[in-house]
C-alpha cells in the first residue's frame, strides 16, 4: 500500500518525534501518502498509515478527516486553491471565482471533467499583499486578473 | 289569629291547586325538551372522555409508536402494551389492551400521547354484550373505533384546539 | 496528599489536593450535572455542562476539570451556574431530536433528567437539525448517532478501558460523527459497557430494541457465572423474564463494567431448545412424564441398578462447572452418603494427575498492582476480560509482561515477551526457567532437571521472575489438554516457591472454585472424570453436561455413557440429541439467574444470588431436584427449605487440596499436538445458546490455525476440514501445533 520511498520520506518525520510516539507523524504520513495516491485518501491507504504507525485506524481516519487538505474523493491532478478573504475579496476574488467557474464548466469543489483541475475557495493564505490570489500545487500566484487566470489556467496540464 | 284566617281563605280558593294547574296549562304548549335517545342525542361538550380510540395518519399507517406513557400515566392500569421492531425498523405495539372496567376515563392517556394516537372519543354507548372478557378492547378494536370515527375526532379536537 | 479544606455553596468540605473538584461535590452528594464527565474515564471536558461558579474566576469552570486549591469558593447553583447551564443546554439540545418517545434510553436518560432540571420548554432554534446516518456496527450495539451529544465516553473506553480504539469522531464541527473505522464494527470483548456509559440513547443494547421501557422492569442483582470473576450484575426483569443486563458497581470485583458474555448471555434463557419437562426412556422412547413420575423412575434406576446389588461404588456423578456451590455439594453429599466417590466436575482435562491449585491469594483489585506477569497457555482476552482487564491496568502502571503461548494473540497491552512455543516443548521452557532460578539461589538441581540447557529466552524470563517483587503466574485454558500439563503444573509450583510468586490458574472457569470447595472431586477410592468413563460405570448422575463441548474426548464419552448397562439420569436446562441418546431420565433444571445459589470467584469470595426470575414451565432447580432425589433415596441430612440452608452447611465445612508430589518427568510425546480452545461465546450452554452473543466475530470464531509446517505434515490445505474444523494457514502458530478454536461441537479426538 505505501511505497519504500513513503515509508522512507515517513521513517524522517517519526524520527522527529520521541520513541513510542511515532503517531504524531500521523499528519505529515498522510500527506506523503496522499500526494503518491492521486492526491486522495482511501480507507485502505489510511489503514496502512495506521498500520504503519502502530496506532489505532480509526485515530488515523479522524485526522484525515479532520483536516481540509486530505481528500476522499477524487480531486483531479491540480487543485486551484483560490483565496476569497477579506483583501482578495475587496481586490475582486468573487469575480475571478466565478470566472474561474464559467472558463472550466464547473461549480467549485468539482473537477473539470477532463480530471485536470479541480477549484476550491479556501481561507487566507497569507499573501493578502499580492492579492487576489490563488494557489496551485505549491506555487502561489499573486495579482490575478482574468487574462493571468486564462495563462495560468491553459497552460496546466 | 290572623295567620290562620288568611290559610284558611288560601285553602278554600284552591290557589294552589290552580297555581299548579296553570304549569301544567303552559307546558301543554310550550316545545317539549324530552330527548328520544337513542334516536335523539343531547349534544356533547368537545372535551366529553367516552370510549377510546386509536387514531392513523392520513396516509393509514397507525400513530402509535409504542412510546407506553399512556401506559405509565393510566392512573388506574387500565392499559397494556408489548412492543417490538417492526419489519421496516420501526417501534409498533403488538399488543394495544385498554380494560373499560378499569378504565376511569380520566383522559390521562390522551394528555400522556406525544403522537395523538390514543383519544377519547365522543362515543359512551357502547357495551359488553358477549361476557366480561368483552371489556378489554385491543388493539384492533381501538383502530376500528378510530377509523370510523375519525371525523368525529377530528372535528372536536379542533374545537378544542384553541383553548388548550 | 494533604487534607485542603474548600468551600462549596458556604459549607467546609475538606478533600485531597489535586482531586477534581466534581469527584469532591459527588462524594458530597452535590448534584452537578454532567455528560462527559465518566469516574473510571480521563476527563474530556468537552460537554461544559458541569459549569460552576469559582470565585475569583471570571467565568464558570467546568468542575470536572478544575483540581481544588486552599480556601477555594464554589458556588454550584447560583444564578451565574444556572444561566450557563441552561445555556449549556440549550446548545446540547440544538441537534438532539427529540424523539424521547421511541428512545430505548427513555426514562434512564442522563440528557433527558437534566434537561428536566436546566432545559427550556421552547426551543429558539428554528434551523434545520442535523441527521447522522447511522451504520451497522454489530449484533450486539444499536446506534442511532442522531442523538449523539458528543460527549467522547466510548471513544474514551474503547481507547482507555477496552485497550483497542474502536469508536472514533470522525469530521469536523457540525459534520462531527462518532463512528467506528470502516464497517468493521465493534469487536471487543467489554463493547457493552459503551452502552452503560453513553449518556444518551445513541449507543443501546440491539437485542433489547424496542421491547420495553425502561420503567416497566424490575432490577433484581445477581452474579454472572460464566468466568472466574463472578461479576456484580443487575437483571432487569419483565413477566418473569430476564429482559436485560446491566453492570452492577463493585469495585472489588468487576469495578463498574462487565463482559459481553455476560452482559448478553441471557437471551439463551428464551430459547427454544430449552427443557421444559421431565423425561423418562421407556423402550427407547422418550416420554413427557411428571415430576413424581421421572423421579420414581429416577430413584427405582439407582436402586435397582447400583444401590441394592451392593455396587454403590459403580455410581458416579459429574457436574458441568457452571453450577452452583449447592448445586455441586448436594450431589457430592448424596453420592458420598450412598457410598460412591467417583464424583468430577473436571471433565475437558486430559491429564488430571496434577495440578495447580485454584485457590490463590492475590485479590483481582491486587492484580493492579503486580509488577510482573508470566502468562502460560492463556489468551486472557477472550477467557476472562476482567482478570484481563486488571492485567491491562497492572500494565499501563508499569508492570511487565511475560507470555509463553502456542499461538500469538492479540493482547491489549504491551508485552515483554511472546513467546511463542510448541505445546509440548513448553514445559521444557519451564523447566530451563526452574533451573536457572535454583540455580540463581544455590540450591540443589533435581535429575530430571540436570540434562537441561538453558536458553537466552529462558534466561530472561527467569530474571525478570527473579527481579519481580510482586509477581503473578496465570496457567491459562490451553494448559488443559496440554499432553504434559501435570509437569507444567508441578513446575509452576516449584517457580512460584522459588520466586515467591503469586499462582493464579483460570484454566477451570466459572465456578470451578465452587467444585472444589465442595470437594466435588474424587475422594480417595473414587474416580477421576477420565477413569469413570474408561472403565464404564453403571448408573451416572448428569449435572448440566453437554457432552460435545465439555468433554476432552466427546466420542469416547458419548460411548461410555450409551453403554446398554448404565443407567443416565441427566439433569439439563438445555435439549441436547447426544444427552438424549445416553440418557434414561432427562430432568429440566434452572439455569443462569433462575436459581438461587453462590459462585466463588477466582479470589474465593463466595457471592449468593437470589433467582431474577422463576423458571419456565416445569423447570425446577437443580438443588430442589437433587434434594427430593436423595429424600427418596431415604438419605439423611437432606432437611433443606432454602438453598441458604445449603450454604450455611457448607461454610461449615473444611477444605483440603491435594496436589501430589510425584517426581519431576518430562517427556516429548505426541509430535503435532493439538490445542483446543471452545469459543469464549461457547463455554457453558446458556451463552451456546444466546443469539446475538453467537452473531459477533468472537462468537464466530471457528478455525483450527496451525503454520505452513504443520499443514504439509498435516496434508492440509487452507479451509480444508481438520477435526471438523476448517484449516486456518498463519505464521502466528508455534510449531507442530493446531490451536483449534470452535463454537461447534467437537468431533474426533483431541
Amino acid at each position: 500500500m505505501i511505497s519504500n520511498q513513503a515509508k522512507k520520506q515517513i521513517d524522517v518525520w517519526v524520527a522527529k518525534y520521541p520513541i513510542g510516539r511515532q503517531s504524531s507523524a500521523v499528519m505529515e504520513a498522510l500527506k506523503i501518502v496522499q500526494a503518491e495516491n492521486e492526491n486522495r485518501l482511501s480507507a485502505d491507504i489510511i489503514q496502512a498509515v495506521a498500520d504503519y504507525l502502530d496506532m489505532p485506524s480509526i485515530a488515523a481516519q479522524e485526522v484525515a478527516t479532520f483536516y481540509e487538505n486530505y481528500n476522499h474523493k477524487s480531486v483531479g491532478k491540480h487543485t486551484i486553491r483560490i483565496c476569497h478573504n477579506i483583501s482578495c475579496m475587496l481586490n475582486g476574488a468573487d469575480d475571478l471565482v466565478k470566472y474561474l467557474e464559467k472558463k472550466l464548466g464547473v461549480k467549485t469543489g468539482k473537477v473539470t471533467k477532463n480530471g485536470l483541475v479541480n477549484v476550491k475557495k479556501v481561507e487566507c493564505l497569507g499573501a493578502c499583499v499580492g492579492a487576489p490570489m490563488f494557489q496551485i500545487g505549491e506555487q502561489y500566484y499573486e495579482n490575478l486578473t482574468k487574462q493571468k487566470i486564462d495563462e495560468i489556467v491553459d497552460n496546466l496540464k | 289569629m290572623i295567620n290562620n284566617i288568611k290559610k284558611l281563605i288560601k285553602d278554600f280558593s284552591l290557589s294552589e291547586l290552580r297555581g299548579g294547574l296553570k304549569i301544567t296549562a303552559k307546558e301543554l304548549i310550550n316545545k317539549k325538551i324530552t330527548v328520544q335517545f337513542p334516536e335523539e342525542r343531547t349534544p356533547i361538550s368537545p372535551r366529553f372522555r367516552g370510549l377510546h380510540a386509536l387514531r392513523r395518519y392520513p396516509n393509514g399507517e397507525e400513530r402509535c409508536i409504542a412510546c407506553k406513557l399512556c401506559e405509565a400515566v393510566c392512573p388506574a392500569n387500565a392499559i397494556t402494551i408489548e412492543s417490538e421492531m417492526r419489519d421496516d425498523g420501526t417501534r409498533r405495539t403488538t399488543q394495544y389492551d385498554i380494560d373499560l372496567f378499569k378504565c376511569i376515563f380520566c383522559g390521562f392517556c390522551e394528555e400522556a400521547c406525544p403522537v395523538d394516537a390514543i383519544v377519547e372519543t365522543q362515543i359512551f354507548d357502547y357495551a359488553f354484550v358477549d361476557s366480561r372478557e368483552g371489556s378489554i378492547i385491543d388493539k384492533a378494536h381501538l383502530l376500528e373505533v378510530g377509523d370510523n370515527n375519525e371525523q368525529m375526532i377530528n372535528e372536536t379536537k379542533l374545537e378544542d384546539a384553541k383553548y388548550r | 496528599m494533604a487534607d485542603i479544606e474548600i468551600e462549596i455553596d458556604g459549607n467546609l468540605v475538606s478533600a485531597k489536593a489535586g482531586e477534581m473538584l466534581i469527584a469532591v461535590t459527588d462524594r458530597e452528594g452535590i448534584s452537578v450535572p454532567r455528560f462527559c464527565y465518566h469516574k473510571k474515564l480521563s476527563v474530556a471536558a468537552n460537554c461544559r455542562m458541569c459549569l460552576v461558579d469559582v470565585e475569583g474566576a471570571p467565568k464558570p469552570q467546568p468542575a470536572c476539570s478544575t483540581p481544588i486549591n486552599e480556601g477555594m469558593k464554589v458556588h454550584t447553583n447560583n444564578e451565574k451556574v444556572k444561566a450557563s447551564q441552561k445555556a449549556v443546554m440549550e446548545f446540547l439540545l440544538i441537534n438532539h431530536p427529540l424523539d424521547c418517545p421511541i428512545c430505548d434510553q427513555g426514562g434512564e436518560c442522563e440528557l433527558q433528567d437534566v434537561a428536566m432540571d436546566y432545559g427550556s420548554d421552547v426551543s429558539r432554534f428554528s434551523e434545520g437539525k442535523r441527521v447522522v446516518v447511522d451504520g451497522d456496527i454489530g449484533p450486539l450495539i444499536q446506534t442511532d448517532m442522531t442523538r449523539c451529544i458528543h460527549c467522547t465516553r466510548c471513544v474514551r473506553f474503547g481507547a482507555e478501558i477496552g485497550g483497542i480504539m474502536e469508536m472514533g469522531g470522525t469530521g469536523r464541527g457540525e459534520d462531527l460523527k462518532i463512528e467506528p473505522f470502516l464497517a468493521e464494527g465493534i469487536q471487543s470483548e467489554l463493547s457493552g459497557n459503551m452502552i452503560d456509559v453513553c449518556p444518551v440513547g445513541a449507543l443501546t443494547s440491539k437485542p433489547f430494541r424496542y421491547e420495553l421501557r425502561t420503567w416497566q422492569m424490575n432490577s433484581v442483582s445477581n452474579i454472572a457465572r460464566h468466568d472466574l470473576t463472578g461479576s456484580n450484575i443487575v437483571t432487569q426483569t419483565y413477566k418473569g423474564r430476564v429482559k436485560r443486563i446491566v453492570a452492577k458497581d463493585n469495585d472489588s470485583v468487576n469495578e463498574t463494567w462487565i463482559s459481553d458474555r455476560d452482559r448478553f448471555s441471557y437471551e439463551g434463557l428464551a430459547h427454544e431448545n430449552r427443557l421444559l419437562s421431565p423425561q423418562i426412556k421407556v423402550k427407547g422412547e422418550w416420554r413427557e412424564v411428571s415430576w413424581d413420575e421421572a423421579l420414581e423412575f429416577a430413584m427405582r434406576g439407582l436402586t435397582d441398578k447400583v444401590l441394592n446389588t451392593g455396587e454403590a461404588n459403580k455410581l458416579g456423578a459429574l457436574a458441568s462447572n457452571t453450577a452452583t456451590l449447592e448445586e455441586f455439594h448436594l450431589l457430592q453429599k448424596l453420592l458420598r452418603e450412598v457410598g460412591s466417590e467417583n464424583i468430577d466436575y473436571r471433565l475437558n482435562i486430559k491429564d488430571l494427575e496434577n495440578t495447580v491449585t485454584l485457590e490463590s491469594n492475590i485479590k483481582l483489585a491486587g492484580l493492579e498492582g503486580v509488577d510482573h506477569v508470566l502468562i502460560i497457555g492463556s489468551n486472557p482476552r477472550l477467557e476472562q476480560p476482567m482478570i484481563n482487564h486488571r492485567l491491562r491496568k497492572a500494565s499501563l502502571s508499569g508492570a511487565s509482561i511475560d507470555v509463553i503461548n502456542v499461538m500469538a494473540f492479540d493482547f491489549n497491552y504491551q508485552l515483554n515477551s511472546e513467546n511463542i512455543v510448541t505445546p509440548n516443548q513448553i514445559a521444557f521452557m519451564l523447566a530451563e526457567v526452574l533451573k536457572l532460578i535454583l540455580q540463581a539461589s544455590n540450591a540443589e538441581i533435581p535429575e530430571a532437571l540436570s540434562k537441561i540447557e538453558a536458553s537466552d529466552t529462558a534466561k530472561q524470563l527467569a530474571d525478570r521472575l527473579l527481579d519481580a517483587d510482586n509477581s503473578v503466574i496465570i496457567l491459562g485454558e490451553h494448559m488443559v489438554n496440554n499432553p504434559q500439563a501435570s509437569s507444567i503444573a508441578q513446575l509452576i509450583n516449584e517457580i512460584a516457591q522459588q520466586t515467591n510468586s503469586t499462582t493464579l490458574n483460570i484454566s477451570a472457569t466459572a465456578n470451578s472454585m465452587a467444585g472444589d470447595l465442595t470437594e466435588f472431586v474424587p475422594g480417595k477410592k473414587g474416580l477421576d472424570a477420565n477413569a469413570m468413563l474408561a472403565t464404564g460405570l453403571k448408573a451416572y448422575i448428569l449435572l448440566d453436561v453437554y457432552p460435545h463441548f465439555d468433554f476432552h474426548h466427546p466420542a469416547q464419552a458419548i460411548k461410555a455413557l450409551s453403554k446398554k448397562d448404565a443407567f443416565v439420569i441427566s439433569m439439563n436446562s438445555f435439549k441436547d440429541e447426544a444427552v438424549a441418546q445416553y440418557s434414561d431420565v432427562m430432568l429440566p433444571i434452572a439455569s443462569f439467574y433462575e436459581t438461587s445459589g453462590s459462585h466463588i470467584n477466582i479470589e474465593g469470595k463466595v457471592q449468593s444470588f437470589c433467582a431474577s426470575v422463576s423458571a419456565p414451565s416445569d423447570v425446577k432447580p437443580a438443588w430442589k431436584v437433587l434434594k427430593v432425589l436423595a429424600d427418596l433415596l431415604q438419605l439423611p441430612g437432606f432437611h433443606f427449605a432454602n438453598s441458604m440452608q445449603v450454604t450455611s452447611e457448607i461454610s461449615n465445612q473444611g477444605h483440603k487440596q491435594n496436589v501430589s508430589n510425584k517426581k519431576l518427568d518430562i517427556k516429548v510425546k505426541r509430535s503435532v499436538n493439538v490445542i483446543w480452545q471452545k469459543s469464549p461465546y461457547a463455554v457453558d450452554a446458556l451463552s451456546r445458546h444466546a443469539s446475538a452473543l453467537q452473531a459477533t466475530k468472537i462468537g464466530q470464531m471457528h478455525s483450527a490455525s496451525m503454520n505452513k509446517a504443520t499443514a504439509k505434515k498435516l496434508e492440509v490445505a487452507e479451509n480444508d476440514n481438520y477435526l471438523g474444523v476448517p484449516v486456518s494457514i498463519r505464521e502466528s502458530v508455534a510449531n507442530n501445533c493446531v490451536f483449534v478454536n470452535t463454537n461447534k461441537p467437537i468431533r474426533g479426538e483431541l
